[in-house]
């Protein structure tokens, strides 16, 4: 599910980096203009903190896991300009705006609204959200509630 | 010798208080035992529910990453005291969530103080398999019972934790066990004290009961015994003596009935003899007789002829008579002759020769005939008194005969009398041979009856030992100094002085 989550994203990503060369730049970048956002984003929701699981849970990981996890863990992991690891990416360490809003480097370029993906779906939530996690962590995404 | 002889009442009590100790204090132990492990099982349910509701209220938090409820939950386990402490473990021993704030991160070995309990927990790591029992811990000189359960890496874990470990560690649960502990020491010093009381009153009443229902009985059972076989000793001692003197008399009368017998036999034998002989003579009595009867009729027929010699002699005087006058007659014939012839002269002078030739021989026949005369007469006189005799004799030999016949009936009865003596004194024999055949069979059953009682008197020692020897294992002393193997020695010098005593009076 990973796999087809992250080959789905890939293909999205792919398809805009070959068009606009865009870029993952973290949830920081996102803070100046979308400070409420963020503060929400920051406070409230647990894709901010996700990185820490893998913190507790890496030690008992292969290395073939663990870069499972970082596709829905990190920011953009295996994408071009995305997550590496935690001491050459450190922005990218948790599950960002990015990961959902896909890369914001022209966005936070040119500020223009069309050059990030601004509303979102059900489906956009289904690369991590699957039916199974949700059934088993109970993590069902809440893209009506406000996430942030 | 100075050797303590309990009485058989302390020995008997001693072997039941070590038996009835023994039992108790292997029903204590069992009781004890199992009350341990009731109340262990009772302890270990209880930890068992304790650790199925830990393990279950954290199952659900782990399952979905809400680490903040378990801290929670290991929080208010902590805020309750030091009677549960509950650790959270990983594949590396590593403690995750512990209601022992201090401790998070530390590694678990250090807190275990079980080497079973390593054991099992290395075992767990390994296996994801635990026993179902607990482990007794003590830390810091409290007891804990510790239980541990797996955490399994199921497929729901998977996506957290990868599936490339079948164990992701597991739930320590320690539950304080101090008060199982105490109550099972207050068990243990309950049980202990009521055994000892139970057995104490167990041996009291022992005690009494044998000295009611068994000691009295036997000493007065030992009294009536005692007696008995001082009784039976002086008995059996009369009873050898006696049987002695027996043999002996028996043994003396033996030899005299030999004697009388043999003496017997040789009367027997006389008397035999004696009937015999008193056959032959009465036989020879009969044959007397009978020359008697015919000597009385030879003498009767003597007699006869005596007579008829007599007679015959009568008559031969009567001719001799005749012849004497004959020769008378002749005498005066021949003197008449002479007369004549000396008439005649001379021519009857030859006449006269022959006239007194004729004288001569009448003379010479005269006096012939008087010599025969006188001889027959001698002759019938001495033929008479030949037949007096005789008649005398022939009297007398009537009266022989009689008394021959007398003697010979005499005799018949000596004969008949001497059989009958004979047969009688078989008989007397036959007798004194049974009687000397029972004698020797009395002499013998005497001597085999004293040497009977001779083994009953030595079988009395022995009995008077025993009884002795009862005495003092009942009564738990050894009389006059004696002990169990000296007590026969002691018996038989006493029966020795006993007997002495006997003899002097």
């Amino acid at each position: 599910m990973l796999i087809f989550s992250f080959s789905s994203s890939t293909g999205l990503v792919g398809t805009a980096r070959s068009e606009d060369q865009r870029k993952y730049m973290g949830s920081e970048s996102c803070k100046e203009c979308h400070s409420a956002e963020y503060d929400s984003f920051k406070q409230f929701n647990k894709k901010a903190h996700s990185f820490k699981s893998l913190t507790v849970l890496k030690k008992g990981l292969s290395a073939g896991e663990l870069e499972k996890c970082y596709e829905c863990h990190t920011t953009g992991y295996g994408q071009e300009g995305g997550f590496r690891s935690e001491l050459e990416t450190p922005n990218l360490k948790n599950a960002g705006c990015e990961v959902c809003h896909g890369p914001g480097s022209l966005h936070a370029e040119t500020g223009d609204p069309k050059d990030i993906k601004g509303k979102l779906n059900a489906k956009d939530c289904e690369v991590c959200h699957n039916s199974e996690r949700i059934n088993a962590f109970k993590y069902k995404p809440l893209v009506y509630g406000g996430a942030h | 010798m100075n050797n303590i002889h309990p009485s058989l009442q302390v020995k008997v009590v001693v072997a039941v208080a070590a038996l009835v100790l023994a039992v108790l204090a292997s029903i204590i132990t069992v009781n004890i035992a199992y009350q341990q492990r009731q109340m262990r099982e009772d302890f270990q349910s209880s930890t068992n529910v304790l650790a199925n509701t830990v393990y279950n209220s954290i199952l659900y938090p782990m399952a979905i990453g809400d680490s903040e409820t378990i801290k929670q939950q290991m929080a208010e386990i902590e805020k309750d005291g030091d009677s549960t402490r509950v650790h959270v473990f990983g594949f590396d021993k590593l403690v995750t969530y512990t209601s022992e704030s201090k401790k998070i991160d530390k590694d678990l070995s250090a807190e275990i103080n079980s080497p079973q309990l390593a054991k099992a927990l290395n075992e767990l790591l390994a296996t994801g398999k635990v026993p179902g029992t607990g482990f007794d811990e003590e830390k810091d000189g409290i007891h804990y019972l510790s239980l541990l359960r797996p955490l399994l890496n199921e497929k729901r874990c998977h996506h957290c934790h990868g599936a490339s470990r079948p164990v992701l560690g597991g739930v320590l649960i320690s539950q304080k066990s101090e008060s199982m502990f105490q109550a099972l020491d207050s068990i243990r010093t309950k049980n202990i004290l009521v055994g000892i009381l139970g057995g104490l009153i167990i041996l009291l009443t022992i005690f009494f009961l044998i000295s009611k229902l068994v000691s009295r009985p036997i000493h007065q059972v030992i009294s009536g015994l005692n007696a008995a076989v001082w009784a039976v000793s002086d008995a059996s001692n009369e009873t050898a003596a006696v049987s002695a003197k027996i043999a002996r008399g028996t043994s003396s009368q033996a030899s005299a009935i030999e004697e009388t017998s043999s003496s017997l036999e040789e009367i027997f034998a006389m008397t035999r003899q004696s009937a015999e002989n008193a056959s032959r003579a009465d036989q020879l009595m009969n044959d007397v007789e009978r020359s008697a009867i015919d000597a009385r009729d030879s003498m009767g027929q003597l007699t006869k002829s005596m007579e008829d010699i007599s007679s015959a002699s009568e008559k031969t005087q009567k001719i001799i008579k005749t012849i004497d006058e004959i020769a008378f007659q002749t005498n005066l014939l021949a003197l008449n002759a002479a007369v004549e012839a000396a008439r005649a002269g001379e021519v009857g002078a030859g006449f006269a020769v022959v006239a007194e030739e004729v004288r001569s021989l009448a003379k010479r026949a005269a006096d012939a005939a008087k010599n025969t005369a006188a001889l027959i007469e001698g002759n019938v006189k001495t033929i008479q008194i030949g037949a007096d005799l005789t008649i005398r004799m022939g009297s007398e030999f009537t009266e022989v005969s009689r008394n021959i016949s007398k003697v010979g009936n005499l005799v018949k009865e000596i004969s008949s009398a001497s059989q009958e003596q004979a047969q009688g004194i078989e008989q007397v024999n036959h007798a004194v041979a049974d009687i000397d055949r029972v004698v020797q069979e009395n002499a013998a059953n005497a001597e085999q009856a004293a040497t009977t009682s001779e083994r009953m008197k030595n079988q009395s020692r022995h009995m008077v030992g025993f009884v002795n020897g009862l005495i003092a294992l009942i009564d738990g002393r050894a009389k006059d100094g004696e002990t169990g193997e000296d007590n026969e020695a002691t018996v038989e010098s006493k029966l020795e002085r006993k007997h002495s005593k006997e003899l002097h009076i």
